[in-house]
């Protein structure tokens, strides 16, 4: 649902996303990188219901991903590293 | 058992937030000689309006935006990023950063957490594909990103027409602008505002930001109504009523904004009174003219204590770290009021034009009016039926409506349902909101796992089992 | 019909009131507003007997009869009202983490058994039988005491259920007019209120830390205690911890509620970061997944605490029809009170097997 205004030759890092590769540009959020790829829903509500990130800067907790084994981290406010891996928070 | 924490060197004065006021604070208590610590959530400085402001700049920013920035690293200020505070255990702040609990003890504090959007209530509106007007403003300023496809901005406020052009001038136009501002609100809200005929710059910037829409050919549907996001998994476009009848417009996204409220979560966890302001229709904190908050040792700078924008914000921020200063024996009574007069006539002349934006943007999605269907928590899912159900039920107040529906008791804390929450009681019983009580929020002042919270304090042993 | 006024709507109340509505009289609840202090905002949620009243076996009986009306007591509520309080009896453990623990846990256990009139179903387990039934516990759990006839509620429902409950009985519930004494308006039996009068042929005092001083204008003693008790409270996790202990427990919404203190004599609602990291740090102890499950809130609320612990029904000499009910353990004797003790108040008496908890109990300690 996003594209970068970078030169696509920046994209230089590399994320894990629920075990496949995705290309990542330095300085961009997780949350950026996954809607560029247009890897929504991020999470599941109790009931099942697809969430993706909302409002990037903090405040409603849509966005929680579990990151390099850590969980329930908003990916609005944390910058991609390379060789990060994500894991999206749906149940199967 | 988890690390404990690690703790920072003290500082005379921690600051929470490294947005335009919490840059400004630092930099005039640097100028005192005061050791200063910023803790900043983001990945970057700047706070929301500022984002990307030592980057590429992608966007343009207002004037004295790239200063601050500027002097704020060159002020000797030790600036912390990704610092999430969630406690304030006497003088001892307690953060986290990347999932390590940290201790920093501080003379003073500083909240200058800025504000965030107004939290809207229409169907469809928690739709993957659904994002704030500031979250486009976010991705575009701090990551380079762009919607692509087919997008709409829709609600109320200045930043739905300064985002669309932001956005045009960066390659991707909006499909359109539906503005929720209702019928005659202008010249309402004109009466209520006599001093903004010394501030004519704010009316004659927006009359050129429509100009430039004009000019850019970008649709815009005004004074509509009864908006609905389309689609059951994804955000597929948007209903909505305008000019007397029923539009449906295809996007893969849903920009929604309603104006901006205090980011006050912290500052009513660290115990803080605030007080219903009726002009603002949100929470105001409860500060002195020096910005000093009901809890000792704690200043509020900025839109976090009530909304002003960026510019007044380095106001306040200046005055927090003059009232520092003095209290921490930096300044003489003497010095602190010569340094603080000028801006405090500063402060009181440019606040002249608030009532003015306040009226005129009053909320135009707000749960009190929105379908029953809509979800008023996003966190626990609950609908405004429910809400109303509760009411109906007996609920009188805030406390008794969360304890029937779970609203507030998700990750958020309440942070996206509690101005919704009050403005359905005050609707449903004919009261004023500030008949009921804000629901108290406690530590953690952001959501933290079981183990920051073990390693945050030694702990005083097992306190006893009685059962 | 027979006018009731109880001072209080909260679960003590609110179980009080359907009790006395249901044998026929017209009852009225004088509430504060809906931000006052209340415990039963504020408590564990815990239907639990194992351990009450080792000091005072009616104390334990009363406990065990009330948790054995439970059952029913919830599902007429959720049949009456719609509202499930959620009533789970699975049984419940108390977890020891050391040597100390398990001897204190022991001797509590073995002076429970054998008195008469109580089950002899609280036992010590070891590991493996606590591994069975909760497999998340961690390496520290050395042993625990269970007891088959413990279990929990959801307060904020149980709460819930019964205001409906009671206005669906013709309970009236009238906010903010602040009752300040009970006594007599010649013959009649009044509640004196900040702005208004009340007569009533029974009046009920359920109204927390104020009992003591309303039931005192009504000649009762009822002395009581404040308490403070932290708890933390998380995000709503899969189904993990099948059996209740006193310092954790699942909410069916998924959320788990740990920690278990008590600050004596505090009088403000908060928490404070030494508590509430020891109550981490136990709770991590206890099940070690919880280390990375999210914390949302915590809060620590004002209990009653009666000055021995044991809860206080008291009946007025000098104003015939006023009663006094308070106590520490509102949502275990909630189906109590609402079948047992709001009755017999309508019939302006006390049960019998209260006796030796009635607040005379006080007086006798002053005379000795």
């Amino acid at each position: 649902m996003l594209r970068s205004l970078l030169d696509p030759a920046e994209a230089r890092l590399t994320v894990m996303v629920d075990g496949r590769p995705f290309d990542a540009h330095p300085g961009e959020t997780v949350a950026a990188c996954l809607m560029r790829h247009d890897l929504v829903p991020t999470r599941q509500t109790p009931t099942g219901r697809p969430r993706a990130p909302y409002c990037l800067m903090g405040a409603c907790f849509e966005c929680t991903v579990e990151l390099d084994g850590r969980t329930n981290v908003q990916a609005c406010l944390t910058p991609v590293r390379d060789g990060m891996v994500i894991c999206r928070n749906l149940r199967a | 058992m988890p690390e404990f924490a690690s703790v920072d060197p003290a500082t005379d004065v921690a600051i929470i937030g490294a947005g335009p006021a919490g840059m400004a604070a630092a930099i005039e208590a640097r100028r005192h000689g005061l050791a200063v610590t910023v803790l900043d959530d983001q990945p970057t400085i700047g706070g929301q309006i500022l984002r990307g402001i030592t980057g590429a700049r992608r966007v343009h920013y207002e004037i004295w935006g790239a200063p601050l920035a500027s002097a704020f690293q060159q002020s000797g200020a030790r600036h912390v990023r990704g610092a999430s505070v969630w406690a304030r255990d006497g003088e001892t702040l307690v953060y986290g950063v990347e999932g390590q609990t940290c201790r920093l003890q501080a003379k003073a504090v500083i909240l200058a957490t800025g504000s965030m959007e107004r939290p809207v209530v229409l169907p469809g509106h928690t739709l993957p594909g659904v994002v704030t007007v500031g979250a486009l403003q976010s991705l575009l300023k701090g990551s380079a990103a762009v919607p692509s496809g087919r997008y709409v901005l829709a609600g109320s406020g200045p930043l739905l027409v300064l985002t669309a052009l932001q956005l045009t001038k960066a390659g991707a136009p909006p499909l359109a602008i539906i503005d929720t501002t209702p019928r005659g609100r202008w010249r309402a809200s004109l009466t209520k505002a006599p001093g903004l005929i010394g501030e004519p710059a704010l009316a004659i910037s927006g009359m050129k930001l429509l100009a430039r829409i004009r000019m850019a050919k970008i649709p815009i549907f005004r004074h509509a109504t009864d908006l609905r996001v389309l689609g059951t998994d994804r955000a597929e476009g948007l209903a909505f009523r305008a000019e007397g009848r029923e539009h449906r417009l295809e996007a893969g996204m849903v920009a929604l904004h309603d104006g901006v409220v205090p980011n006050d979560q912290l500052a009513v966890s660290f115990g803080c009174a605030s007080r219903w302001n009726a002009d603002a229709q949100a929470y105001a904190m409860v500060t002195t003219a020096e910005v000093r908050a009901s809890v000792g040792g704690i200043w509020i700078a900025g839109d976090a204590a009530a909304i002003s924008g960026g510019y007044l914000a380095t106001l306040t921020g200046r005055l927090a770290a003059l009232d520092v200063a003095r209290e921490l024996a930096m300044l003489t009574a003497e010095a602190h009021a010569e340094a603080a007069a000028p801006v405090l006539a500063e402060r009181s002349r440019r606040l002249a034009a608030r009532r003015f934006v306040d009226a005129l943007y009053a909320p135009t999605l707000s749960a009190a009016k929105a379908d029953g269907s809509a979800l008023l928590c996003r966190c626990e899912e609950v609908p405004v039926s429910r809400v109303r159900a509760a009411i109906a039920q007996g609920a009188t107040g805030t406390r008794q409506v969360k304890a029937a529906t779970r609203c507030g008791m998700g990750p958020c804390q309440g942070r996206q349902c509690t101005l919704s929450l009050v403005s359905v009681l005050a609707e449903e019983l004919g009261a004023a909101v500030t008949d009921f009580s804000r629901p108290s929020l406690r530590t953690p002042g952001r959501p933290i796992t079981v183990a920051e919270l073990a390693a945050s304090h030694s702990g005083q042993g097992h306190t006893g089992s009685d059962a | 019909m027979k006018r009731a006024i109880v001072i209080g709507g909260g679960i003590v109340g609110l179980s009080l009131a359907v009790g006395m509505a249901r044998t026929g009289l017209s009852v009225v609840i004088l509430d504060g507003s809906d931000q006052e202090p209340r415990a039963s905002y504020g408590n564990a949620g815990l239907v639990w007997v194992q351990g009450k009243g080792a000091n005072h076996p009616p104390y334990a009986q009363w406990s065990r009869r009330s948790a054995s009306l439970w059952p029913q007591f919830a599902e007429s509520l959720l049949a009456a009202t719609g509202i499930d309080p959620e009533y789970d009896r699975r049984g419940g453990f108390s977890l020891c983490l050391s040597e100390e623990e398990l001897e204190a846990r022991a001797s509590m256990v073995a002076k429970l058994s054998g008195q008469p009139g109580i089950p002899d179903d609280v036992a010590m387990v070891d590991v493996d039988f606590i591994r069975e039934r909760l497999p998340k516990v961690g390496p520290d759990v050395i042993g625990a005491s269970w007891c088959p006839a413990d279990g929990h509620a959801n307060p904020l429902f149980l709460n819930q259920a019964l205001a409906v409950q009671a206005r669906s009985l013709g309970v009236e519930i009238l906010r903010n007019d602040k009752a300040l004494s009970i006594g007599m308006a010649g013959s009649q039996l009044t509640v004196f209120c900040a702005e208004n009068r009340y007569p009533a042929e029974r009046v009920v005092i359920a109204a927390g830390l104020a009992t003591q001083p309303l039931a005192a204008t009504a000649g009762m003693r009822v002395p009581l205690k404040p308490v403070r008790g932290q708890i933390v409270v998380t995000e709503r996790l899969p189904p993990s911890i099948a059996h209740a202990t006193p310092t954790t427990r699942q909410a069916r919404a998924g959320s788990v509620m740990f920690g278990n203190s008590h600050e004596d004599h505090v009088v403000t609602p908060g928490t404070t970061l030494p508590i509430l990291a020891s109550h981490a740090q136990r709770a991590i102890r206890e099940f070690p997944f919880l280390a990375s499950a999210r914390v949302l809130r915590s809060w620590g609320a004002i209990r009653v605490m009666p000055a021995d612990g044991m809860p206080i029904y008291a009946r007025s000499e000098t104003c015939p029809g006023a009663f006094a009910v308070a106590c520490h353990s509102g949502i275990t004797l909630a189906a109590a009170h609402a079948g047992i003790v709001g009755p017999a108040i309508a019939r302006d008496a006390l049960p019998g097997e209260l006796a030796t908890l009635s607040s005379r109990r006080f007086d006798a300690a002053l005379a000795s």
